[in-house]
């Protein structure tokens, strides 16, 4: 298999008047083609950091220090801003959180697909009104709702539209950043059908960003979790829920209520995530670990493999 | 002994009313829903945004007044209080809101915060603010009195609107989505700490949450609302294991569950259509029902009892 995105201990900061907040530091991983990947972690943790990095659409105090990310076998981190808009919806495409306001209220909906594709396609408007119906069939909206303003869809559709805006141009790899957060559950539950049965149908390469374990659980075959800034374990989906390893891990699927199975008492992880403007020294985690020992203080983990395919920064499985 | 017993509580709010038309509109939010619970339990009241189910919870609090209808607090009938009598009755029942970051007022410091409410009732007391900050785990009381909501974390904040709702000694609390803001690992923390209070002081909460997995967790019983109705209600595990409303079963096979082992039958069920302004006889689930017949559309169902302590409304039953 190929590997479509490979990204080499990444360093991300945002520069605050009070100093640097290190948004996203070390990171290394790789995703081949076809796979989806699931990101998890708590809010502030960097999962969005990471994915606006890969897309280089970063704000303006942000710098990214160090590493590489290599897409298609290109480090794309030297590229210029004219560079990127080439690679952007072509090679990476993005399914943004808030449907609501990634739409442009005043612009009919199919005219904002059509115009993504012409900015990056070089067709007539007939042919690209032609592909946006068709996308609109793919993601199970009627084309005649081309015509509508955002604010006539409902929150489902609007979803369904960004998405239908994020395959226009046929891109390689999708990152969808937390696609149904701001939904209801049955509407969320569509559309989580949707995205799998899509990345199966078009055999999409897909980072899919979440909060939430047991969404992540049903939508992808890897899992990455993350911890303020850091991936602290990278699996298969299957391995990381039959043998989790580092101690955040655990915790986080133990203070996840469930529908299924007998009635659980939930776990909370003590304490509160560190502030990124001055992280803790050594593990980020060993605060509030369970399991900290001396050596957590002071070093920080390696991420290593140390299975096959289970990547794990943690100085005590090691 | 019941504490809280709801009867045919109704809540109407007008739309603005044409130039020229006769007809009024209104919006059905809360329509004839009847409940009761007992002392020292949880009643979970579930469903989708929009469904009324924080209409309800501010109506059992009276910041909203119920158009018709009976609430009995501790047998008194609390619907028409009004000036010093409903002042006086207050200091029974409290609210924990749904967002900390807006509920408390940010030029207050936590003393202020927590005090209000015995201020109100001109019962101050600086000893009860010190038991009320400690019950909930803000020890040692001093170094939190001072502060600011901004120098809390998102946690703290949840603590600090516990607090303030206990300090009175309430003997009955509405709980509207208090953990929908918080992150994973800091929501179970919170979730165990408002279960730990009810044993504590024997408390009687409604717990108002979109979220079936937490109502599963927290809930004695569940009432799961749809457009101003409650649909089914009943013993929560019977609700979440044996749901007999075809709007139940769905919303309960949409939620996902966190092992990627589990596979799940999904309910397919449309997009809401109708809403609650001024609706038509029928089931108001009536279209989006798989199981629908011709009676369904001309009467809406009874709440019946289907077996022992679960009632439902649907005419697939009785």
């Amino acid at each position: 298999m190929d590997t479509i995105l490979e990204i080499e201990e990444l360093e991300m900061s945002y520069q605050t008047i009070k100093g640097f907040v290190s948004a996203v530091d070390n990171v290394s991983f790789k995703i081949m083609k076809g796979e989806s990947m699931g990101l998890v972690g708590e809010s502030g943790c960097g999962k969005t950091s990471l994915g606006m990095c890969i897309m280089k659409l970063l704000p303006e105090n942000a710098r990214i220090m160090n590493g590489k990310i290599l897409f298609d076998g290109e480090d794309i981190v030297p590229k210029t801003e004219e560079e990127m808009r080439k690679i952007r919806w072509k090679g990476v495409s993005m399914i943004f959180q808030a449907a609501m306001n990634a739409l442009n209220p005043v612009y009919r909906v199919g005219d904002q697909i059509i115009e993504a594709i012409q900015t990056h396609d070089n067709i007539s408007k007939e042919e690209a009104r032609e592909k946006v119906e068709k996308l609109y069939e793919l993601v199970g909206l009627s084309p005649e709702r081309m015509k509508n303003y955002p604010h006539e869809y409902s929150g489902g559709m609007r979803q369904r539209a960004i998405i239908a805006m994020a395959l226009a141009c046929d891109p390689k790899f999708i990152i969808a950043d937390e696609p149904t957060t701001a939904l209801d559950v049955i509407v969320q539950d569509q559309i989580i059908d949707e995205i799998v049965n899509l990345q199966k149908k078009l055999n999409m390469t897909m980072m899919y960003i979440s909060h939430d374990i047991s969404v992540i659980a049903e939508t992808c075959n890897k899992i990455g979790v993350m911890y303020a800034g850091n991936i602290v374990e990278y699996t298969y989906t299957s391995t990381l829920f039959d043998n989790p390893l580092h101690p955040y891990t655990k915790a986080l699927m133990s203070s996840f209520p469930s529908i299924e199975g007998p009635k659980k008492e939930l776990k909370p992880v003590p304490g509160e995530p560190p502030n990124l403007l001055n992280p803790p020294e050594g593990c980020r985690f060993y605060p509030r670990c369970s399991y900290a020992e001396e050596i957590c203080k002071k070093e920080n983990p390696e991420f290593v493999e140390i299975e096959k395919d289970h990547f794990l920064a943690c100085h005590k499985v090691i | 002994m019941e504490m809280v017993n709801v009867e045919h509580l109704t809540k109407l709010f007008p739309l603005r009313k044409r130039l020229f038309s006769r007809e009024k509109h209104y919006v059905y939010a809360v329509d004839d829903v009847s409940f009761k619970i007992e002392k020292g339990k949880i009643m979970g009241l579930v469903g989708e945004s929009g469904c009324g189910k924080t209409t309800t919870a501010k109506l059992l609090v009276r910041l909203l007044d119920p158009t018709s209808g009976n609430i009995y607090i501790k047998n008194e009938n609390i619907a028409d209080l009004r000036g010093k009598e409903l002042k006086k009755f207050r200091k029974n029942i409290q609210m924990i809101f749904q967002d900390p970051y807006e509920s408390l007022n940010p030029r207050f410091i936590v003393h202020d915060t927590v005090a209000e409410p015995l201020i109100a009732q001109g019962l101050y007391n600086t000893e009860k603010i010190y038991n009320a900050l400690e019950v909930v785990g803000l020890k040692p009381p001093e170094e939190f009195l001072f502060r600011y909501s901004h120098e809390l974390s998102g946690g703290q904040r949840q603590r600090v609107a516990i607090a303030r709702a206990l300090v009175i000694d309430p003997i009955f609390v509405v709980a509207d989505e208090p953990t929908s803001m918080l992150d994973v690992s800091i929501r179970a923390d919170v979730l165990n700490l408002l279960l730990a209070l009810r044993k504590k002081f024997d408390l009687t909460v409604l717990f108002v949450t979109h979220d079936l997995a937490v109502a599963r967790y927290m809930c004695d019983s569940i009432a799961v609302m749809y457009l101003g109705k409650i649909v089914e209600r009943g013993n929560a595990e019977e609700i979440i294991k044996n749901p007999k409303h075809p709007y139940t079963k769905a919303l309960l096979s949409a939620v996902p569950i966190p092992n990627p082992k589990a596979k799940r039958k999904r309910i397919k069920i449309g997009e809401r259509v109708s809403d609650a302004v001024n609706p038509p006889e029928r089931c108001r689930f009536y279209e989006r029902c798989n199981y629908k017949k011709d009676i369904c559309k001309r009467k809406y169902p009874k709440l019946i009892e289907c077996c022992k302590d679960h009632f439902v409304a649907c005419h697939l039953y009785g």
